[in-house]
């Protein structure tokens, strides 16, 4: 063991052999040669403590199989020495997945066969997922190259949060995005499953609440249970969220009695913070969330339990005699120390069914004991203050998937970092990790997976894997062959694309839409709120809708320019330049696009300029002073928001200019 | 109503202003205006006799939903307030009926459409009619102002699948049933046994599924499930028993079964095998009386499909038994013999309360009128059965595995040919036909491509009236119709790329999927000839991957009919240099290094083609010997490499004649 663990080299050295890992793993050793996959591929395991290590088998296999388009019939090999892939698990694991449970194993590939060994079936859950996205093509067939590795995450809270409150997003929808999880090794799935537009779970015990908040797009209690398992399956815990007392009119449509006023509420269609509170003064507020919760925790079955506690923005406690009266007979100063007063009979009622609470960076208040988790998103200064005083903290401040910034940028984000850096080695350690979000004002079931995937696998790497594995240009590498992968799974982040310009080009062509598309981005969630047209019903089918969150195409250019590779540059160019001519008709033709025409516009015309600087830097000749003032006053237009996109080879164009200016 | 009659126009007229619909209705009239579907649109069900309606209008809301990504609330509204008010009084029959009514009646107008049938069927195929009306306009979704009377020409279309050679799961069948729904389709016939696989659950013969299907089988409630499905989407599902040959996997469980002691394997190849059930044995027709017996009660349709066909006689002839028993009973020949034994199980299925369809092979026996035969070597036999009286429906020319063109299948008619002879009286026995889809070189994966859109070609040849036939519109309106299948499920058009990328590995797919844009996959006798295939051989090469028919080289070869010349340039300059870009890929990767002659010859060809181009635009003519090397590499580049053929080589071929 020893000797082999002499070869490991330091993450940063092997990122250079280029594997396709991600998250990449902690300790790897490549080898000689490599392991042939074809039909004759077969598992054995030994040991076999438990169901999951069976139905990991199962899913490797039909992935394999997919992956490779390799037909296999799913026996595991009687003889263990006869299997392509040998999996040896000795225990179960815990019977509800906890947290911190332990998740490391180690996988060796030989020319002969591959072992994957783990203490925890967790583990084997895992390295399934390593093995597959180790398999290429090579020049003879489907080979797994000779390596050693051996892993375990950095952090054991790996979290992805989906809200289902503002847009519906089905359970099959869930589930696809519970694969994509497991693919990139995420543990967490937070469930937000309550806010202002939707409620989204059946109540037996309180049916107004679905019955009337929900406009009939819920889950059964039957559906939830078979995702928790599902995800379980998985290696991935189920942390419901109900968001209190803040973002909870669905509740009162058919419980107004829980509200600070009396009501009656309609469902918001729109986004932003309301008023709507419940009422922490009464005693029949707690006796309803003593039911509700007691219902809620026995379904789900981890131990935490998210209770929300943003943006309370108190208006309706400032105005409400009664509150006032309640505030001053128990000494409370203000609005934030009446919140405190309703965390805390909450958490009482969490304790009493066995349950940690979690909540948003709000809830922070050193009254609470310290078993609750803190889940940072206003900046990372609470995940920072929150280990200080003694609690767990969850970072999701940068990683808000909605804010439509790069994969590169959420890479950088680092929970031990910025105001955790100086953390002590006691308090580092109750930084459990973090969650990305993926907030629902602009996701529908058709667009969500494209909000997530793929840069929710760089944050994955953020939080599985050393800290110092950051090199972005291998991230992004690696990112692309991932997502790639993730469509076998039946993501819908890069078909969704095709599909969504088809119904925009009605019957077109379609490469010049897509040309133009591939350099559009979408503006962060804040921005199309302030358009003020939007609202829950408002269709999600225009442009915007249908770019991804990042534009491979200019980060591409982007690099080319930095690399000055001048025919490239000037291909890419000429497309664009000559693109508006194409498309025209199209955008044209739809009310859907016709807005676009603009842009398109200034997309040929920063071709064109970028040929005139690219003509001007090969001749050495330097442009005029007044052809400078006017591109850059064009560019600076160009580079704002149109109809809510951004052209995001803009920043590329001026270089080019600026390079010719020299 | 006589007055809106006389503004229908005739077909061909029509198809000039034609929206994209597929089938071609049987009567449309284009009124003024439109009306508008947006967040508001709301379904008015009246009379509501069949709850197959409510679901037919909920799958058009979330159809419509998907199709526009306009949220569009699930729920009915009253008639004042619909937006699509649905009319239909009476209940269908309990089990849909072979020629049971499914004509409908939609009127559009820019304030509300109303969609009217006798029957629920009529209701389920004019919701699909005017899910194909939405279209994108200048101000927003709208469907024009229409009056549209339908009605299928034949009363039986058809789809065949194999499930035995590949297994295709559940969600694949249920996919392709959508699809079936959204072309007017109305019988899904499900091919469950063959030498390759037993795929269906015998509760009273375990071994069936237990030791003939790798495990690859559906349930009995899985199989009640589907056959729900296929009835709420007005589609009929025929089950079929392939006996006495194509039988391999039944003895693999019941040996004795067979006319050879056995053991026996299922088999893993593909052609026509010897193994036949025993004729002779009274054991064997016990055995299929149990077995009819149990499939007559799980499937409702009163056809049941007993195959029939290639049945090669090898085992009859090696048993002393059925030898004897042949000289007993007078047989002639194994022909006599199969008809003696479709005979019997022919008794069976009637006892049972069906009625037989078979091969045309099983036409050789005496049979009660009530059977249907299906032809499918060629139309021959349709007109055959008719004149002898016994229904029948046609499958020559429809068979999808031979990869054939749209503009191909679409020509192929059950009223044409050996046909048109045929009394009115005679041609009344005709009933359709149905497109056969076996799975020899198909999988799950790449099954759709291979079904889809060809499949909704042949759908317009047997339900439109026998004057559409203009290829040209046809075209036009499959591209629209193959885009409309992508939301409801089929993989034909997103399967394409991953396959490609899985081919390429990390490299980018652009120079791959230019060439594999311009291939075309070979039919399956080639394939067979390879003699490499086994039910094992994964289908993940250029040739699983290429669609059945290359929309580039069809448009290519308009360009070049029109001799627009700036296009035709621009592709066969992509072409020539797209091989420098292609070939590091080309030599990487396993599934591609059989692919590099197709990529040199892609090269030249656009090479040649563009010299060919300046000879032309030059007003010059080449030297004899140019033309006669071009000549020679044509005739090597039309052939088949890796098993596929480039599609555009016809056209290059015609750039080059024209330089002459």
């Amino acid at each position: 063991m020893t000797k082999l663990l002499a070869f490991f080299l330091s993450p940063a050295l092997l990122l250079a052999a280029e594997l396709n890992l991600m998250p990449w793993p902690a300790k790897i050793a490549l080898g000689q040669g490599s392991l042939p996959i074809d039909h004759t591929f077969q598992v054995a395991i030994v040991g076999n403590p438990e169901a999951r290590v069976r139905a990991a088998t199962g899913r490797l296999i039909a992935h394999l199989s997919l992956q490779t388009g390799i037909p296999l019939a799913g026996e595991l090999a009687q003889d263990p020495s006869k299997a392509t892939l040998l999996i040896q698990c000795d225990h179960p694991g815990e019977p509800v997945q906890k947290l911190g449970e332990d998740e490391s194993y180690r996988l060796e590939v030989t020319e002969k066969q591959v072992r994957l060994n783990a203490e925890n079936p967790l583990g084997i859950v895992r390295g399934v997922e390593t093995f597959l996205q180790l398999i290429a093509p090579g020049q003879h067939g489907f080979v797994v190259p000779a390596a050693i590795i051996e892993d375990k995450p950095r952090f054991p809270w790996r979290g992805l949060l989906m809200d289902v409150g503002r847009h519906w997003i089905p359970a099959d929808v869930i589930k696809r995005n519970l694969d994509g999880m497991a693919a990139v090794k995420l543990n967490i799935f937070h469930w937000h499953l309550s806010d202002y537009q939707g409620f989204r779970i059946e109540s037996k015990r309180f049916p107004k609440l679905h019955e009337l908040g929900s406009e009939g797009l819920y889950y059964t209690q039957d559906q939830v249970r078979d995702v928790i398992a599902y995800a379980r399956d998985r290696g991935i815990r189920v942390v419901p969220e109900f968001d209190m007392p803040g973002h909870s009119t669905s509740w009162l449509m058919g419980y107004p009695e829980l509200g600070t006023v009396p009501g009656p509420y309609q469902l918001q269609r729109t986004w932003e913070v309301f008023d709507t509170t419940l009422d922490p003064t009464r005693e029949s507020t707690y006796e309803f969330l003593d039911g509700f919760i007691g219902e809620m925790a026995a379904l789900f079955p981890d131990e935490v339990f998210h209770i929300g506690g943003d943006e309370v923005n108190g208006e309706q406690w400032k105005k409400s005699e009664h509150i006032q009266a309640f505030l001053r007979e128990h000494h409370l100063k203000d609005n934030r120390e009446l919140q405190a007063y309703f965390n805390k009979r909450v958490q009482a009622i969490l304790k009493k069914y066995g349950k940690r609470m979690e909540g948003w960076d709000e809830i922070l208040n050193s009254d609470l004991p310290k078993d609750i988790v803190i889940q940072s998103w206003r900046g990372q200064e609470s995940l920072a203050e929150a280990a200080r005083l003694g609690y767990s903290g969850v970072l999701s401040s940068g990683y808000y998937l909605d804010h439509m910034r790069s994969a590169a940028i959420h890479y950088l984000v680092d929970p031990l970092e910025k105001e955790s850096a100086n953390l002590t080695g006691e308090q580092r350690s109750r930084v459990l990790g973090g969650e990305a979000c993926m907030w629902g004002e602009f996701a529908t079931a058709e667009n969500v997976d494209k909000g997530i995937w793929p840069r929710t696998a760089a944050i994955a790497e953020r939080l599985w894997s050393p800290p110092e594995v950051r090199d972005v240009a291998s991230m992004y590498r690696r990112l692309e062959m991932v997502s790639r992968k993730l469509d076998w799974l039946g993501l819908t982040h890069n078909s969704s694309y095709h599909t969504m310009l088809e119904r925009l080009a009605a019957g077109d062509r379609l490469g010049p839409l897509k040309t133009f598309a591939d350099v559009l981005e979408p503006p962060e969630m804040g921005l199309r709120v302030e358009t003020g047209k939007y609202t829950q019903q408002t269709p999600l089918n225009r442009l915007v809708d249908a770019v991804p969150a990042e534009s491979k195409t200019a980060r591409d250019f982007a690099t080319l320019v930095d690399k000055m590779d001048r025919s490239e540059i000037r291909a890419w160019l000429t497309l664009w330049r000559d693109n508006d001519a194409k498309v025209r008709p199209t955008l044209e033709n739809s009310f859907l696009l016709v807005e676009d025409v603009p842009l398109s516009e200034d997309l040929s015309r920063l071709g064109a300029i970028g040929l005139e600087a690219l003509n001007d830097i090969e001749r050495h000749e330097h442009p005029t002073a007044a052809w400078l003032a006017e591109q850059r006053t064009f560019l600076e237009k160009a580079g704002k928001l149109h109809q809510e996109l951004l052209i995001a080879i803009v920043p590329s164009i001026q270089k080019l200019v600026d390079r010719a200016a020299r | 109503m006589t007055r809106l009659l006389a503004f229908f126009l005739s077909p061909a007229v029509l198809l000039a202003a034609q929206p994209n619909l597929m089938p071609w209705p049987a009567k449309i009239s284009m009124g003024q205006g439109s009306l508008a579907i947006d967040g508001n649109f709301h379904i008015a069900p009246m009379g509501n006799p069949d709850q197959r309606l409510t679901a037919g209008a909920t799958r058009l809301i979330r159809r419509l939903a998907l199709q526009t990504g306009i949220p569009i609330a699930e729920g009915f509204r009253d008639p004042d307030h619909g937006t699509l008010v649905i009319r239909c009084d009476s209940a269908g029959d309990t089990i849909q009926k072979l020629g049971e009514e499914e004509s409908y009646r939609l009127e559009v107008t820019p304030q509300q459409a109303s969609l009217s049938a006798s029957n629920p069927i009529g209701i389920l195929h004019g919701l699909e009619t005017f899910s194909q009306l939405v279209e994108p306009s200048a101000n927003g979704f709208v469907v024009p102002a229409v009056v549209i009377e339908d009605k299928p020409r034949f009363p039986w279309r058809g789809l065949h699948l194999d499930v035995a050679r590949h297994w295709m799961p559940l969600e694949v069948v249920k996919r392709n049933l959508d699809g079936m729904a959204a072309v007017k389709l109305n019988v899904f016939h499900w091919h469950l046994s063959d030498d390759q696989g037993f795929r269906i659950e015998s509760k009273r013969f375990p071994k069936l599924h237990e030791l003939g299907s790798d495990g690859h089988y559906y349930t009995q409630d899985q199989v009640r499930g589907l056959t729900a499905y296929a009835r709420d989407r007005g589609i009929r599902v025929v089950p079929e028993f392939d006996m006495p040959g194509h039988a391999t996997s039944w003895f693999v469980g019941y040996p004795e079964l067979a006319s050879a002691p056995g053991p026996y394997q299922i088999e893993r190849k593909w052609g026509v095998f010897d193994p036949a059930m025993d004729p002779s044995r009274e054991s064997t027709y016990e055995f299929l009386d149990g077995f009819i017996g149990e499939m007559a009660a799980l499937f409702p349709d009163e056809f049941f499909h007993i195959g029939g066909d290639e049945v090669n006689g090898e085992q009859w002839k090696k048993s002393q038994r059925v030898q004897g028993f042949m000289r007993e009973h007078g047989f002639n020949d194994n022909h006599e013999l199969q008809a003696y034994f479709t005979k019997r199980i022919q008794a069976l299925v009637t006892k049972h309360g069906k009625r037989t369809e078979g091969w045309e092979e099983v036409l050789a026996a005496e049979l009660p009128k009530d059977i249907v035969i299906q032809a499918w070597q060629r139309q021959e036999p349709l007109a055959i059965a008719a004149r002898r009286g016994y229904a029948s429906i046609l499958s020559a020319g429809y068979y999808l595995d031979h990869m054939e063109p749209a503009s191909t299948l679409y020509q192929v008619d059950p009223f044409e040919k050996e046909s048109a002879g045929l009394t009115a009286e005679e041609k009344a026995h005709i009933l359709g036909g149905e497109i056969c889809m076996w799975t020899e070189y198909v999988s799950p994966e790449n099954v759709d491509s291979r079904i889809w859109p060809r499949t909704a070609a042949i759908a317009e040849r047997l339900w439109s009236q026998q004057e559409v036939k203009d290829v040209v519109s046809m075209y036009r309106r499959l591209e629209a119709v193959s885009r409309r299948l992508d939301w409801l499920g089929p993989t034909h058009l997103s399967s394409y790329l991953p396959m490609l990328r899985r081919m390429a590995g990390d490299d980018p797919i652009a120079p791959l999927k230019l060439l594999a844009d311009v291939v075309e996959p070979a039919d399956l006798d080639p394939r067979d000839e390879t003699g490499k295939y086994t039910q094992q051989t994964p289908l993940n090469r250029l040739v699983d991957a290429a669609r059945a028919e290359s929309t580039t080289a069809r448009q290519f070869a308009a360009l070049v009919d029109n001799m627009d010349r700036v296009r035709i340039r621009s592709w066969l300059t992509l072409w020539r240099d797209n091989d420098a870009q292609l070939e590091p890929t080309l030599r990487k990767s396993f599934l591609l290094a059989e692919d590099m002659p197709l990529s040199k010859d892609l090269n030249r060809l656009g090479a040649i083609g563009l010299e060919a181009l300046d000879f032309i635009e030059r007003g010059q003519h080449p030297p004899a010997a140019w033309l006669s090397e071009q000549k020679t590499f044509l005739e090597q580049a039309k052939k088949l490499h890796a098993e596929v053929r480039i599609a555009v080589v016809p056209s290059i071929e015609k750039l080059i004649e024209r330089t002459k």
